[in-house]
């Protein structure tokens, strides 16, 4: 008999399924309910538009997965994405070589500030969220003195970095395939590679992941790597899209990503989440907003929702992993 | 003593509980009379803490009725189970550490006056009186974290005493105390049954329920197997209930495969206030014993030797080769593994998979090789006996003998050369613990060594080939399993015989 489909009865295992499945199905809720409220809700244009919209904050989300999974917060990437764009400005890419450079340097920057990140929690084992607020808060300060506090914009941008923003392959606009990709790159890290296993252990019971031979600060340096990386991906993304930014606009946008990750069955103590589920987490984020946009919500009104949906993902978060005990 | 007269206080009736894949509870009758000491036994899985947490109100039952004094109840909480008289002291305490003895005995409770200020006057009073009827004295304000272990449980007690319990289930009172705390636990419990308390007594040591309970009740696979009157039966027929087999073919030594090529060898090796001057060989297919109390640094040299606390002086061979590097992934490497004291805390990764726990330690390549690790998780799977609907089951829906079963598969995955195993039988039953020394001879008979760190010593006389008795981080006596006995290793382990002075035994004389 094979024992990995020994007795299982028929209802239980559709209830494994839902429960494994709870963001999608709230996703699918949720789009059932705003298809029927606003009757330009399904329409190819506004779908795309979601997506395309949801694409910069989800690539962050990917990354942020992999911190969570691993049992800490990294609310730096706000910052981290900001800076990302604004280095990819100001180097006033131009040209093929200027371009490179400025996206090369951006990435190592976006990881370089994961690497701090990680050595600081994961080797020398302080508070992920007190660590990387202040990373957050530096990160800024950087980017103004970079920028002078002001604002920054670069005048025909090398054309395939500009793609990267705004180009279309067909009528898919092509950050929703780098956003893809991102989390068909991540969900193979996680389910398909010893990292991937480690990062669950390490989130999940660091001692016993670590009396299993386990270097969980590396695991923790490598996950923190991700996360910045992919922030500096979305900021490089942005910058191809607008040209021209605010240099603080990034700051404060972790709580977004947050939010994703937390609707996608994230758990806030490590150990337990999938990018597959993440990227419902984004969906969901994107549609409401969308959602409310239709509706001709004002901007302060859905702040407010935001920050009402941010606080109940949490609340819900919290009292679903107590029941999982 | 058993009263046939004495009215029934709690009848469970035809009590079932399912979890997917598994039947936890088959029809159980449970039934429970007022002012007795009612002991439940059972291997794990058998059923005992689904039973309890049914009865304490954590668990809903998916069939069956709860009858209290008569009338039906249904206990849709905790908080039901304790406005109903029932209180459950739990192997982990549920204590707030910083908060002191009074405010812990009256949370949630704390009497106040008009203006909705604590009346700490009256809180003394009323705490003090539970604390009275136990027949202890302890200091009111004193932080709970300053008392020893014993003491807490007592103000756990006192803490349903004061909520007007008049069931109290107790979960492994002793696992957590040392041996001296045992029977002034006991006498507790007496104490408590002499005042017309009804208590529920679960515990794997057969020696502490035939010297307390009034009656027994077995459970095995979810079934009540029989409700026994203590004084018409014996510790024999328990096992034999417990487990579906006799009792005389778990406690007898196999075979020894010791040998005479040095595996691993410890030479002089000392940490600051841990362990100091420990020096041994460990034999090919040896099953070395280490006897010690809490303390006595039992743990620390097995978690030297494995590579995850360095020491200060001193050096480790394996293969006679003398060890550079320490880590834990190196000494993996090298062909040790370690069974952690704490199968929950440092043992497994609850909320992953027996799959994944299982290849935690072997994953030998970047890329995953999931055929190679299903076939290894189900191989150990099969060969252990775990019992569990599949290997993709989380670990955390397991029994503690189930768990400790994927914490050895796990290291079993790595081939180890040398296991050490820190108090492997900890709180897990009779049934599985013979299980584990079954498996223990078989992986020396196939050339693997063994030390086993234990409390229990009659287990390391059951299992061992040598013992080396530890007292307060030094090595103060050898024995061979045949040579000694229970009291000797008792009185070395606590320091009651001094160094020894005997000639360190010599090979020819183990095999």
């Amino acid at each position: 008999m094979d024992i990995t489909s020994r007795k299982k009865s028929g209802s239980g295992k559709v209830t494994l399924i839902l429960k494994e499945n709870v963001p999608w199905i709230m996703l699918l809720v949720f789009s059932a309910f705003f298809a029927i409220l606003f009757p330009q809700f399904l329409t190819f244009r506004n779908i795309t538009n979601v997506l395309r919209n949801s694409a910069m904050i989800g690539t962050i989300a990917i990354g942020m997965t992999f911190a969570m999974i691993a049992g800490t917060f990294d609310l730096s990437v706000g910052s981290t994405m900001g800076l990302a764009a604004i280095i990819t400005i100001k180097m006033q890419p131009q040209t093929g070589g200027t371009a490179l450079a400025a996206v090369v340097i951006a990435l190592i920057m976006g990881a370089m500030v994961g690497l701090i990140n990680g050595l600081v929690v994961g080797r020398y084992r302080i508070n992920s969220i007190i660590t990387t607020i202040g990373i957050e808060y530096v990160i800024l300060g950087i980017t103004l003195v970079y920028s002078k506090g002001q604002h920054v914009w670069v005048e025909d941008m090398y054309k395939p970095l500009e793609f990267v923003g705004k180009g279309k392959l067909g009528t898919f606009p092509f950050p929703i395939i780098i956003f893809l990709v991102a989390a068909a790159i991540g969900q193979l890290l996680l389910s398909k590679t010893r990292f991937g296993c480690q990062l669950y252990a390490t989130g999940g019971n660091p001692i016993a992941a670590e009396l299993s031979g386990i270097n969980i600060g590396k695991v923790r340096v490598i996950a923190y790597m991700i996360s910045g990386f992919t922030a500096a991906v979305a900021g490089i993304m942005i910058a191809a899209r607008t040209q021209n930014l605010d240099p603080s606009f990034g700051f404060g946008q972790e709580t977004d990503v947050l939010t994703c990750v937390l609707l996608g069955g994230v758990s806030l103590y490590g150990g337990k989440g999938s990018i597959f589920g993440t990227l419902a987490g984004v969906l969901i984020l994107y549609i409401v907003s969308n959602a409310m946009t239709l509706s001709g919500a004002s901007y302060e009104l859905q702040l407010i929702c935001k920050g009402l949906i941010f606080l109940i993902t949490v609340a819900a978060s919290v009292s679903w992993q107590k029941k999982g005990k | 003593m058993r009263n046939e007269n004495n009215p029934v206080i709690i009848e469970m009736h035809r009590i079932s509980k399912f979890y997917p894949g598994v039947i936890a509870l088959d029809s159980v009758d449970f039934c429970i009379r007022k002012g007795e000491i009612h002991a439940l036994a059972g291997k794990n899985g058998a059923g005992k803490s689904t039973l309890i947490k049914i009865l304490g109100g954590s668990t809903q039952p998916d069939d069956g009725q709860i009858m209290l004094k008569g009338k039906e109840i249904v206990l849709h909480s905790p908080h039901d189970a304790i406005a109903n008289g029932i209180a459950i002291i739990s192997q982990e305490l549920m204590l707030i550490q910083e908060l002191s003895v009074m405010e812990n005995i009256l949370i949630g409770r704390l009497p106040h006056n008009a203006a909705g200020f604590v009346d700490w006057e009256a809180a003394k009073t009323v705490a003090a009186e539970p604390l009275k009827q136990l027949g202890l004295e302890l200091d009111l304000s004193a932080p709970v974290k300053t008392l020893s272990t014993a003491q807490q449980q007592a103000v756990e007690i006192a803490k349903a005493l004061s909520r007007h319990a008049e069931v109290i289930i107790m979960d492994e009172p002793t696992s957590s105390l040392p041996n001296r705390e045992v029977d002034h636990l006991l006498s507790t419990v007496r104490r408590l049954r002499d005042q017309g308390i009804t208590i529920v007594y679960i515990t794997h040591k057969l020696k502490e329920i035939f010297a307390i309970s009034d009656s027994i009740t077995v459970l095995r696979d979810g079934k009540n197997i029989a409700t026994l009157s203590t004084s018409e039966t014996n510790q024999a027929k328990i096992v034999e209930l417990m487990t579906g087999q006799s009792a005389d073919s778990m406690f007898e030594k196999g075979n020894s495969s010791s040998s005479d090529i040095p595996v691993l060898e410890v030479r002089d090796i000392s940490r600051k206030n841990a362990f100091s001057h420990i020096s041994f060989t460990l034999y090919k297919g040896e099953i070395l014993g280490f006897a010690g109390l809490l303390g006595s640094g039992r743990t620390e040299i097995l978690r030297a030797i494995f590579g995850c606390d360095a020491f200060d002086s001193g050096s480790i061979l394996i293969d006679g080769k003398e060890i550079k590097e320490f880590s834990v992934k190196e000494m993996i490497r090298r062909g040790i593994a370690l069974a952690p004291e704490d199968r929950k805390l440092q043992g497994l990764v609850l909320s992953m998979n027996i799959s994944d726990n299982i290849n935690l330690a072997t994953m030998s390549s970047a890329i995953r090789n999931m055929g190679k690790e299903k076939k290894t998780a189900i191989k150990l799977f099969d060969s252990m006996g775990v019992k569990a609907p599949s290997i993709k089951a989380l670990v955390s829906s397991l029994s503690g003998g189930n768990q400790q079963k994927i914490v050895i598969s796990k290291w079993l995955a790595t081939e180890p050369k040398v296991v050490l195993l820190d108090e492997p039988t900890r709180g897990i039953d009779i049934g599985a613990k013979s299980d584990i020394y079954t498996l223990v001879e078989k992986l020396a008979g196939e050339g693997v060594s063994v030390i086993i760190v234990s409390s229990e010593f009659p287990e390391l006389l059951r299992v061992c080939d040598r013992i080396l008795t530890l007292h307060d981080g030094e090595i103060n006596g050898e024995f061979l399993h045949n040579a000694v006995d229970e009291e000797t290793l008792v009185a070395y382990a606590s320091g009651s015989v001094a160094q020894y002075s005997v000639e360190p035994i010599s090979k020819s004389e183990v095999k």
